[in-house]
C-alpha cells in the first residue's frame, strides 16, 4: 500500500461456503467453497476514482462489500488510513462506517418506501454527533445534501416519498444520504446502470463532484467499460475473482494488454463510429468460479493460449508504472 | 410494398383518471429482410408500439386509431380466433428478460413444441422433436440439451433458447424487447452475432426495440427515435447516428461516451419527459429542448418531414422553418 492511499487492499480473499443437501450433510462429506474474490490487492489514494470493471460473477460486487467489511474477507487485510479494519472493534466500526459509504444499484429497492426523503436522507445522521439536534438543524442539512445532489430546491423533495420520485431522482436522494455524513470512501455498485441515458451523465458528474471538492476516494462498480473509461483515474479488470488488469483509465480503453481486456474493449460499439479494431468474440460463457480452470483462469477462452498458460498461474505484472497485468504474456494478442 | 405498415398508430392507456397515451400517431414501414430499431428511453412508447403490432397488448390497452397492415393484410381490427395464422407464424417476438419468458417447471423442448403443435395440426411429436433439434442448431445450441429444464440453461443460452422459439414457425418478422439487455458484454456481443447471422440465413425482417444505441448500430438497417409517443426522428441508422437531426437525438447519442474521443461528460437533458395523460399541444420535446426557437414549438405540433429529401424524417419546427429563427 503506498502512503499516500486511502484505503488499501492487500492478499484479499472471500470465500462463500455453499449450501448443501442433507446427505452431503449426513456422510459430511467437505463443505464446498466459492472462492469469490481471490488474492486481489489495490490501493485508491483520496480524490481518485477507481473503477472496477468485470462481468457478472466476477467478484466486483464482493471486493467492494469486503472493502466495506460488509462480507468477512476469508484472507489479506483491508487498510484505511493504514489501519485494519478488520482488527476495529465496537466504536471504531461505527467510526469507520461514518467515513465509508455505499451506494447501491436499485433505488427502487435501496429506499425505504414507508421513509419520507428527509427521514431517508437523515437516518445515518442518528449515528454521529448531530443525533440530537434541532429538527432545523436537521432539516438544513438535508436540504444542503439534497441540492448538492441536484434536487434543486431540496426544501421541495424533503416530505415526499421514493414512489413520487423518479428512477434518477431516487439515486439522487441515495447520493444525498451518503454525502450527508461526508464519507471519505464511497463505493458504489452500479448506481447508474438502472438509469436512461439522458438523465445518468449528471448522476455521474456528481461522483466526479464528490471526487474533487470532497477529496473522497471512490470504487466505482461497474459492467459498462465506457462508463469506467469516462468517470475514473484507473481501472481495474476483473476475471473471475482475480484482477487481471489494473492502470490509468486511458491505458486500459486505448491500450490494454491482456487478452481478455482486450476482448471487452474490442466488443464495445461507439454510437456513429465505424469500428476500429476487429471484434474478439470470446467463446462460451465464464465458467463457474465453483470449478475454476487450472493454470491461468482465463486459458480455456483465450484466444492465444500457451503451453505454459495451461500449467502455471500468471502473477500480475508490472508492464509499465502504475500498469500492471495478470498474462504470461501481455500484449501478444 | 412492404411487409409491414404502421400509419398513424394510436395506443392508449385506461387508468382511473382517464387514458394515457403512450403511443400517439406512429408511423413507420418495414420491408421484408429489413431491420428497424426503436430506439428511447423508458416510457416513450417502444415497447408499446410493439406489442400493439403483434397485437399482445394488455386488458387496459387499446388500439385507438391508425392501421397496420401486415403483408397486405389488415390487422388492425382482427380478434384472438383470427389471429392464430399471424401471431407466431407470421410475426413473433422475443422478450427482455429470457428467465421469465421460459416456463421454469417445463422442458425447453416441450415449450417450443407447444408453439409447434398449436400451429401445425398434425405434427407428430418425433417430427416436433427433430424441429427442435435444428433450431437448436440454428441458435448454435447444442441439440443434446434440447429435453433440459431452463434453470439448466446459462443467461445466454437461455436468451438463445428464446431466440430459437420465437424462430419455430420461421415468421417473416421477429420483433426483439430489449433481448441483448441483461446480458454480459460478452454474451450481449455473441447473441447480436447470432442475430445478425441469422438474419443473413432466413431473411426475417426485425424490429429491434432498445434503449441502448450501440445495438442499434450493430443490427439495423434503419432507426427510429421515440420520444413520449411520438417517432422524433427516423432513417438510416448511419444518418440517425452520425448527421442526426432532432435535438432529443442529438442528447440521447452524445449522451453515450466514445472512447475513440476526448473524455468529455456530457449534460442530462433537463427535466422529465411530459405526462402522457394531458401531452402538450405543441412539440413535446419543447420544454426541455436547447434550441427552442420560440412560441411555434410550444403551441404548434411539428411534423415529421423528410428533412433531406432522402428518407431522413425529422419532426422539429427548427428544421422546417417553422417560425421566426432567432
Amino acid at each position: 500500500m503506498s502512503e499516500t492511499a486511502l484505503v488499501g487492499v492487500k492478499d484479499v480473499s472471500v470465500e462463500f461456503k455453499i449450501r448443501q443437501g442433507f446427505i452431503d450433510e449426513f456422510i459430511r462429506r467437505k463443505k464446498k467453497v466459492v472462492r469469490a474474490v481471490d488474492n486481489i490487492s489495490f490501493d485508491i489514494a483520496p480524490g481518485e476514482i477507481l473503477s472496477l470493471v468485470g462481468e457478472s460473477g466476477s467478484g466486483k460486487t464482493t471486493t467492494g462489500r469486503a472493502l466495506l467489511s460488509l462480507v468477512r474477507s476469508t484472507a489479506g487485510n483491508v487498510y484505511f488510513h493504514g489501519g485494519d479494519i478488520g482488527l476495529l472493534k465496537g466504536k471504531q466500526v461505527r467510526d469507520f462506517r461514518k467515513k465509508a459509504q455505499m451506494i447501491f444499484q436499485d433505488p427502487y429497492q435501496s429506499l425505504n418506501p414507508r421513509f419520507n426523503v428527509f427521514e431517508i436522507v437523515t437516518e445515518p445522521l442518528l449515528f454521529n454527533e448531530h443525533k440530537n439536534a434541532d429538527r432545523a438543524v436537521k432539516e438544513e442539512m438535508a436540504v444542503k445534501a439534497l441540492e448538492f445532489a441536484g434536487l434543486r430546491p431540496g426544501i421541495e423533495y424533503l416530505y415526499r416519498y421514493p414512489h413520487e420520485l423518479s428512477g434518477g431522482q431516487r439515486q439522487r436522494v441515495s447520493i444525498a444520504t451518503c454525502f450527508i455524513m461526508s464519507p471519505e470512501l464511497i463505493v458504489a455498485d452500479e448506481p447508474v446502470s438502472m438509469l436512461d441515458a439522458s438523465v445518468r451523465a449528471n448522476i455521474l458528474k456528481l461522483f466526479v463532484g464528490m471526487k474533487d471538492e470532497k477529496n473522497a476516494a471512490i470504487l466505482f462498480i461497474t459492467h459498462d467499460l465506457s462508463l469506467a473509461w469516462l468517470i475514473s483515474d484507473r481501472i481495474a479488470i476483473m476475471y473471475l475473482g482475480k484482477i487481471v488488469e489494473i492502470g490509468p483509465a486511458d491505458i486500459i480503453a486505448g491500450s490494454c494488454m491482456h487478452p481478455y481486456s482486450q476482448a471487452l474493449t474490442s466488443v464495445l460499439a461507439m454510437v456513429g463510429e465505424e469500428r476500429r479494431r476487429p471484434r474478439i468474440i470470446l467463446k462460451g460463457e465464464t465458467p463457474s468460479p465453483m470449478n475454476i480452470p487450472e493454470g491461468c483462469r482465463f486459458h480455456p477462452r483465450c484466444p492465444a493460449v500457451c503451453d505454459l498458460c495451461r500449467k502455471e498461474e500468471p502473477t500480475l505484472k508490472e508492464v509499465q508504472p502504475g500498469h500492471s497485468v495478470m498474462c504470461h504474456y501481455p500484449g501478444k494478442m | 410494398m412492404p411487409l409491414l405498415e404502421v400509419s398513424d398508430l394510436k395506443t392508449y392507456f385506461k387508468i382511473s383518471r382517464g387514458e394515457i397515451k403512450a403511443v400517439d400517431g406512429v408511423s413507420f414501414t418495414v420491408d421484408s429482410g429489413e431491420a428497424l430499431g426503436l430506439v428511447g428511453e423508458s416510457g416513450c412508447g417502444k415497447t408499446t408500439t410493439a406489442l400493439s403490432v403483434i397485437k399482445l397488448l394488455p386488458e387496459n390497452a387499446r388500439v385507438a386509431g391508425g392501421k397496420i397492415v401486415f403483408n397486405g393484410r389488415d390487422i388492425t381490427a382482427l380478434k384472438d380466433d383470427d389471429l392464430y395464422d399471424f401471431r407466431w407464424a407470421e410475426a413473433s417476438m422475443v422478450f427482455q428478460g429470457a428467465m421469465n419468458a421460459l416456463n421454469p417447471v417445463k422442458r425447453v423442448s416441450d415449450q417450443i413444441m407447444e408453439a409447434l403443435f398449436l400451429h401445425k395440426k398434425g405434427m407428430t411429436k418425433k417430427d416436433g422433436l427433430a424441429r427442435v433439434k435444428e433450431l437448436f442448431e440454428l441458435v448454435e445450441l447444442n441439440p443434446s440439451m434440447i429435453h433440459c429444464y431452463p434453470h439448466e440453461f446459462s443467461g445466454g443460452m437461455r436468451q438463445r433458447a428464446v431466440i430459437a422459439m420465437a424462430l419455430a414457425l420461421s415468421p417473416k418478422l421477429v420483433i426483439g424487447d430489449e433481448p441483448t439487455t441483461a446480458l454480459d458484454v460478452m454474451v450481449q456481443a455473441q447473441i447480436i452475432d447470432l442475430i445478425n447471422s441469422l438474419r443473413a440465413k432466413l431473411g426475417m425482417a426485425l424490429i429491434m426495440i432498445t434503449h441502448d444505441l450501440s445495438v442499434i448500430t450493430e443490427l439495423c438497417d434503419k432507426t427510429a427515435v421515440m420520444y413520449a409517443g411520438k417517432i422524433v426522428e427516423m432513417g438510416s441508422t448511419v444518418e440517425v447516428t452520425t448527421s442526426y437531426l432532432h435535438p432529443y437525438t442529438e442528447k440521447l447519442i452524445t449522451a453515450f461516451p466514445n472512447i475513440y474521443k476526448e473524455r468529455r461528460m456530457v449534460d442530462s437533458i433537463p427535466g422529465d419527459p411530459p405526462d402522457l395523460f394531458e401531452p402538450p399541444k405543441g412539440c413535446r420535446f419543447a420544454e426541455r429542448c436547447h434550441v427552442k426557437i420560440g412560441d411555434v414549438c410550444e403551441c404548434e405540433e411539428p411534423v415529421l418531414t423528410d428533412i433531406t429529401g432522402k428518407g431522413h424524417y425529422a419532426a422539429c419546427h427548427k428544421l422546417t422553418g417553422g417560425g421566426a429563427y432567432v
